[in-house]
């Protein structure tokens, strides 16, 4: 007999739950609740209703007569239904999943704040790196994700992706790629309020993000931004604020000893500290005005300050009847640990979702962001303050001694060139930074029957970034003044439309289709006016300017259009095989190579679940397989051969740029394009195993995986007497594999107290196979000469290039093993360009966070490590050259260096450790300041604890202290071995007078009402 | 949805640019970096400059690595030699035989620059782009006549006065044919002449011919600079604009001139910035590592060659006259090389705007003395100018005398050739091998070039 049943299903909290699967015990009828939980079926009496959900155990009613059921769905927690975001927004049961997902939630990322959220994820995930540049307010991290090695030459971040819609993570660097000098200037992303982020999935390799394609064979970081869900009608509202205090981590050691210098005797205007003895002596000073005694100060100290970080925070959630909505104003103020610089966000966001009507659904989604900031140049830059801070002399007296001569206007320099006196650079220069970015999406769902829906978001993401650089007049590197206005913006836009489709074959077998389309399309803008000389002191106007640089344009854009397919079948809930599928078409490749197909597999198999075990000990065990090609297509415009606007450069020089006295110019593109590139491809496999221990006491992730990566688009240098200096082909080979470890352990889970245990491990190993026909080495970065990062056939990839010490060597000119070096007559170590110096892959990295909990309290702690791999310090190697080093303290002493002459014979020769020894071992041999890059930090500490309120309007308040960066163990002398000079680029493994990272401590507040 | 894909054209650059918008860029590229790198090098190892810190120091000292000429030899091949062979291609369509003569000639003056600087380089297979990307290495032997054959042709195009007249693009001589035609005769000249150790006659038997030369310095082959940051001359952009203030000029130089109390020392130097010893000029020790960027010790190169718009000279009326003393000089016809001395002389004071040349030719230390220790001597005071130039003189006649600094990296010699760059020892390295041989850079820069026999 029919009967017609309606209800509503809850959760065990009470809330409704839409979207929960009905269906009638032993046939395919069956609906799914609205989105107020309610729902309607037509049966007969005597037959079973049964009810799941992901994430809730299923539950089965006889209907009998009745005709109004209400069911209150019980969590699952045995099955670990635990439902993640997968590419193109696609949520499924984690379970299911043949691939590696790593899910951490928004508190975890910003329980210890921190402007840049990419900085917040080192050591949390494995596999997942993160390189900070230094400790600038502002500054790029690099951020990679199995090693980062899988294009040669290209770009190897991951794609962001913030709720559904990919966003640029371009840092815009202010030089060209891969130098040593420029603006700090930040990666976009980190443009996100760190307080607006739910959660972050990480996927990490092929298989998980074959269906971005192109895009996201590198990885993808999905973004999900808080809702209004879950707030049971009632409006949440947060207020977060902290304060927390910057110091610089780590300085070098500096000797205390002698002044000022050359050879002994005072000299101001050096950048040499092998001045005499400081012993209360008078000497006749320039900037003193006189004769003045020689005493120690201390100019570090005279400059450095305690940055300040100011971050509020207040957000609305709420779930009306048809519609929730998150709201949050974020502001964040940071100053630096320099004088007059900082970086500042202003943060909105607007996340509404509402049920237009029972099937169709729209949300809109709009993250602003306004920041700006006054930000250092780093490396080997003039205007880069650490530059002359770093080697300032003990005997000059940076406060006393003042930046500026109050008549003539000119720069108080304790030396001469283009490095200025620190006051002056951050006093007299500057480069401000302000961006307008918005990213945002408009999206639709619509439920067409219990078996189809479809979904379609249209995402933007643009922003405008105003730079201005001014260099007052009487700046080192530029005496006449210079001023630019500098605009870049870049614009982003996404369409996806997916349909879904699922269909039960039997109580057994069930399967899921998705079907989707993408467009995307990319641009970027930039015109750039430079003022070469100023009329007026302090004036940062172009009205002011009394030459100019040809003005600068420059645009690119770029189409990429894909298709997707993602079959799944799931067999008893335990046994899943996903298909996944891609077609690609882009702009940037030959249109007879600019489709391509790529395709994916994966399965995943729920052991404990399948041969019914004993779940007392191990309550889930899953084994993971999942293989997967993907493509990458290139920059935009290498296809054709072109001429470009002429200019003429040394490398020292800004050089002339045409028009030249009102004369066009153009050249031939000394890189010469290829008119038949094919995309990159990426293959690779992984296996997993997910087990669960004791009720989940202890949960264990592991994962192998293996890339090969070939057809690498790779800008070839070739020997400038082919009149060219870089080919555009498609070569070179890289393999790249590795192990992940995740593990997580309930040491002690009473009522009160609670100690957990989160470690993260990976072991990564990249190869390169080949480059180019017989070529040997690639450039990745680095200085012009010595060193440079190349790739290496035959070696790890990024290997560290310069001049080191000259051994014997056998008939094919390799270094013998455990060679002597060779001296010379003067019993100085000979030296060699060109050696192999160390690899910069680390051998393995790991963090682990021990989280202690009693009552309201809470206490975390989070240390993380990166073993192996080599790092070249150029601050040592420049420092002990300046003579201002502890290490330059044994000056004058005599050494025999232990080495053999040209004859074969030990060297005998003693060799004074003067300037001139410290000036060629330091100079000009990197080898002696390459380092085994090992180290292991205090990455973050929080202290917090909760007050719950039972009555009033206050709900609960949360007072905590934190730190970051509290303590670094290394052998490496004077740097932070984690700063990096080349920028977010390949080349890594270089530091050199980059800015310290900076050690913070704070307090933290947050009111729940 | 395939419109959307048909995007990929450069909006930034051009598919095709006329004749007169390439001439230019290659002749002030060619002119920014012998003004620039190639006059830091030679003359740091000429003792004109004497840095004292940096790099410039680096080149006093004689620390010449692989890859401290990279960014030079990349930008003769790539910046000058290859612009002008898309010059003659473009042109030899055109039939713009005048723009394909000028290319020539220019193409001929790099590589003889090139081949002067390192030995044999790579010639007749440079050049091809992706058809060979390691080319081999050219005997300089070999390339020496290819030169004068490839002048000769130059000559013949611009003579023939076919297709269009260059004009203000040609930064050297607008477009003046007789000009091109007494350039590229100096500068088959100058090559006759640098073959002096294995054909002592060459010169003279050149001159026999009674070639048209460059005998007035208002036909200098130059390439003048702007005023504009933008569009300046490359030793002002190194020593002033760049705010660098690591070099200086040479003991060497600026004491010999005091001398001989040379009119030229206030155009030549620039007296000494601050401090006590305010305008004096001094010269720093070849290769002393003594910092002066407070600019209170060591003069820098001075008004002439070191202005914004300061001219680069790739060859002037002096030195031709130099030349001529020398070949007239080694026959010895001590009359002409008297005559020719003195026209050298004078003709360097014209074109630096000095007057007392004839005082100064007859004073103890300058008038002529049938000596070529005289001839060459006021030739390389000239040569500041084109201080490769002076190289060449040296290599060939050991004149001046020059001190080998006391830290210095060359193994104790002054260098006779540059090391080859890292990046051909890279990426050209079984070319190198096959060639002139895979020599470290303190070996390189020991031996010696073809036309500097022993």
């Amino acid at each position: 007999q029919d009967l017609t049943v309606t209800g509503q299903v809850t959760g065990e909290d009470g809330s409704t739950l839409p979207g929960v699967n009905i269906s009638v015990k032993g046939t395919s009828q069956g609906t799914t609740s609205n989105a107020e939980g309610k729902f309607s079926i037509t049966t007969s009496s005597g037959s079973t209703l049964v009810f799941s959900f992901i994430g809730f155990q299923t539950q089965e009613i006889a209907v009998g007569s009745q005709s109004v059921i209400n069911v209150n769905l019980k969590n699952d927690v045995s099955q670990l239904q635990e439902v993640v975001v997968t590419a193109q927004g696609i949520q499924r049961e984690k379970r299911s999943l043949g691939y590696a997902v790593s899910e951490i939630k928004g508190d975890v990322v910003n329980k210890v704040p921190e402007q840049n959220f990419v900085n917040s994820m080192n050591g949390k995930v494995a596999g997942l790196q993160v390189i900070a540049g230094s400790g600038a307010p502002g500054q790029a991290a690099r951020i990679t994700i199995r090693g980062g090695a899988k294009s040669i030459s290209g770009n190897n971040e991951p794609l962001f992706v913030i709720d559904g819609v990919p966003v640029s993570n371009d840092n815009d660097g202010n030089g060209a790629a891969n130098e040593v000098s420029g603006a700090a200037t930040p990666n976009r992303v980190a443009d996100i309020n760190p307080n607006d982020i739910e959660s972050v999935s990480v996927l990490k390799g092929s298989a998980a993000s074959v269906l971005y394609g192109n895009r996201g064979s590198n990885g993808v970081i999905l973004i999900t931004t808080k809702s209004g869900k879950g707030t049971k009608g009632k409006p949440v509202i947060t207020v977060n604020t902290n304060v927390g205090i910057d110091n610089a981590l780590r300085l070098p050691e500096y000797q205390t000893k002698f002044a000022q210098g050359s050879r002994g005797n005072y000299q101001e205007g050096t950048s040499l500290s092998w001045g005499p003895e400081i012993t209360g002596q008078q000497v006749t000073s320039a900037a003193a005005g006189g004769t003045t005694t020689l005493s120690v100060h201390d100019p570090r100290a005279d400059f450095l300050r305690t940055g300040v970080t100011i971050n509020n925070n207040v957000s609305v959630a709420q779930t009306l009847e048809k519609t929730s909505f998150y709201l949050s104003l974020g502001q964040n103020k940071q100053t630096a640990i320099v004088p007059n610089q900082g970086y500042n966000k202003a943060n909105f966001r607007a996340n509404v979702s509402t049920n237009l009507t029972d099937k169709l659904t729209a949300g809109i989604s709009v993250g602003y962001t306004k920041s700006n900031g006054d930000v250092p140049y780093t490396g080997q830059d003039g205007n880069n303050p650490f530059f002359s801070l770093f080697h300032a002399p003990v005997s000059w007296d940076l406060n006393g001694y003042g930046y500026v001569n109050p008549t003539t206007g000119r720069q108080i320099n304790f030396r001469g060139g283009a490095f200025d006196n620190p006051f002056w650079t951050v006093n007299k220069t500057f480069f401000n930074t302000k961006n307008d970015h918005i990213t945002g999406n408009i999206n639709f769902g619509y439920t067409a029957t219990s078996w189809l829906n479809f979904t379609y978001r249209l995402g933007i993401d643009q922003y405008t970034d105003n730079r201005k650089a001014f260099r007052d007049i009487y700046t080192g590197g530029n005496p006449n003044g210079y001023l630019s206005n500098d605009i870049r913006s870049r614009q982003q836009i996404n369409s996806t439309f997916v349909a879904n489709l699922s269909h039960n074959f039997s109580e057994d077998i069930s399967a899921t289709l998705s079907l989707g389309h993408d467009y995307n399309q990319r641009k970027y803008d930039r015109t750039n006016q430079t003022a070469t000389a100023l009329a007026l002191p302090g004036v940062a106007h172009m009205n002011n300017a009394t030459a100019f640089d040809p003005d600068y344009e420059y645009h690119t854009k770029r189409n990429l259009i894909g298709t997707f397919g993602d079959l799944r079948f799931d067999f008893r809930n335990y046994l899943f095989l996903g298909v996944t599928v891609r077609n690609e078409w882009s702009s940037t490749l030959p249109e007879a190579n600019r489709s391509f197909f790529y395709p994916g597999v994966n399965a995943s198999f729920v052991f404990t679940d399948a041969f019914d075990l004993n779940k007392d000990v191990l309550n889930f065990g899953k084994i993971r397989l999942g293989w997967a090609k993907t493509g990458r297509d290139t920059d935009p415009y290498r296809l054709q051969n072109t001429y470009i606007l002429a200019t003429a450069a040394d490398g020292f020089t800004d050089g002339i740029s045409f028009p030249y006295l009102g004369l066009p110019g153009y050249m031939v593109n000394s890189t010469v394009n290829n008119p038949t590139l094919k995309p990159e491809f990426t293959r690779e496999i992984e296996v997993g195993v997910e087990l669960k221990f004791l009720k989940n006491r202890l949960g264990l992730d592991f994962t192998y995986f293996n890339n090969k990566n070939t057809d690498g688009i790779i800008s070839l240098d070739v020997a400038p007497s082919t009149g060219a200096s870089n080919l555009i082909v498609n070569s070179g080979k890289t393999t790249n594999q590795g192990i992940e470890l995740a593990l997580d352990l309930n040491v002690i889970k009473t009522k009160d107290f609670n100690w957990n245990i989160g470690v993260v491990y990976s072991r990564i190993r990249t190869v390169v196979n080949e480059l180019y026909q017989d070529l040997d080495k690639l450039y990745l970065g680095g200085f012009s000469g010595n060193p440079a990062i190349y790739a290496v056939k035959g070696e790890r990839y990024g290997t560290i290039i310069g001049a080191g010490y000259s051994r014997e060597k056998d008939a094919e000119s390799k270094p013998l093993p455990n060679s002597k070096i060779y001296t010379d007559t003067d019993g100085y170590p000979i030296l060699e360009d060109g050696l192999a110096l160390g690899y910069i892959e680390p051998n393995w990295t790991g963090g682990i966070t021990n989280t202690f909990s009693y009552k309201g309290l809470r206490l975390s702690a989070l240390f993380d490590t990166r073993q192996g791999g080599y790092i070249f310090s150029g601050t040592s190697q420049l420092m002990d050259t300046y003579g201002v080093t502890t290490r330059t303290l044994d000056r004058g002493s005599e050494i025999i260096f232990d080495g053999i002459k040209e004859d074969g014979s030990a060297n005998d020769i003693a060799a004074v450790k003067d300037q001139d020894w410290y000036g060629y071992i330091g100079g000009a041999n990197a080898e002696a300041h390459t380092y085994k890059n090992n180290w292991v930090k205090l990455r973050e500490a929080n202290l917090s604890y909760t007050f719950t309120i039972k009555k009033g309007i206050l709900q609960a308040i949360d007072l905590g202290v934190y730190g970051r960066n509290l303590a670094l163990w290394t052998k490496v002398p004077d740097i932070d071995p984690e700063s990096s000079s080349f920028g977010t680029n390949n080349g890594q493994g270089a530091s050199r007078m980059a800015y310290p990272s900076t050690r913070s401590l704070g307090v933290n507040l947050k009111l729940t009402f | 949805c395939q419109d959307s894909l048909n995007i990929n054209t450069d909006p930034n650059s051009f598919t095709d640019v006329p004749l007169r918008t390439i001439l230019p860029a290659a002749q002030v590229n060619l002119a920014y970096t012998l003004g620039g790198d190639a006059s830091r090098y030679t003359g740091s190892i000429m003792q004109y400059y004497g840095g004292h810190r940096g790099q410039p120091l680096e080149y006093a000292q004689f620390t010449f690595n692989a890859s401290t000429t990279d960014t030079y030899w990349s930008n003769m091949y790539t910046s000058v030699l290859t612009q002008m062979k898309a010059v003659i291609g473009k042109a030899d369509v055109s039939g713009d035989k005048i723009y394909t003569g000028i290319a020539q000639i220019t193409m001929a003056h790099t590589f003889s620059i090139l081949t002067d600087m390192y030995g044999d380089i790579p010639y007749a297979e440079a050049l091809l782009s992706t058809e060979n990307v390691s080319p081999a290495y050219d005997r300089q032997d070999t390339i020496y006549p290819a030169l004068i054959a490839m002048l000769d042709q130059g000559i013949a195009n611009v003579k023939s006065g076919q297709g269009t007249k260059p004009g203000t693009d040609d930064r050297v001589y607008a477009g003046d044919v007789t000009k091109w035609e007494k350039f590229a005769n100096s500068l088959k000249l100058r090559l006759y002449n640098h073959q002096s150790k294995v054909q002592p006659n060459a010169a003279a038997d050149f001159l026999a011919t009674n070639p048209a030369l460059i005998t007035t310095s208002a036909d200098n082959a130059q390439v003048v600079f702007g005023s504009n940051a933008s569009n300046s001359n490359p030793i002002y952009q190194f020593d002033v604009l760049s705010g660098r203030k690591d070099q200086a000029v040479a003991s060497t130089i600026v004491n010999r001139m005091k001398a001989l109390a040379d009119p030229r020392i206030p155009v030549y130097f620039q007296g000494i910035v601050n401090g006590a010893n305010k305008g004096q000029y001094v010269g720093n020790g070849p290769g002393v590592n003594d910092d002066d960027s407070g600019e209170t010790k060591y003069s820098r190169v001075g008004s002439f060659y070191a202005s914004a718009t300061s001219p680069v000279v790739f060859l002037s009326a002096a030195e031709v006259q130099f030349i001529i003393a020398e070949a007239q000089f080694r026959k010895g016809n001590q009359a002409a090389a008297a005559t020719a001395y003195d026209a050298a002389v004078k003709n360097d004071f014209t074109a630096l705007g000095v007057t007392g040349a004839e005082a100064y030719l007859t004073t103890a230390g300058v008038k002529y003395d049938n000596t070529l220790n005289r001839i060459m001597e006021q030739k390389w005071i000239t040569m500041y100018q084109a201080p490769y130039e002076s190289w060449v003189d040296w290599r060939r006649t050991a004149i001046p005398m020059l001190t080998v600094p006391t830290v210095n990296y060359s193994g104790g010699v002054i260098p006779r050739r540059l090391p080859y760059p890292q990046l051909e020892l890279n990426l050209n390295r079984a070319s190198l091998e096959a060639g002139p041989g895979f020599l470290s850079p303190v070996e390189t820069m020991k031996s010696r070039v073809w036309w500097d026999k022993q």
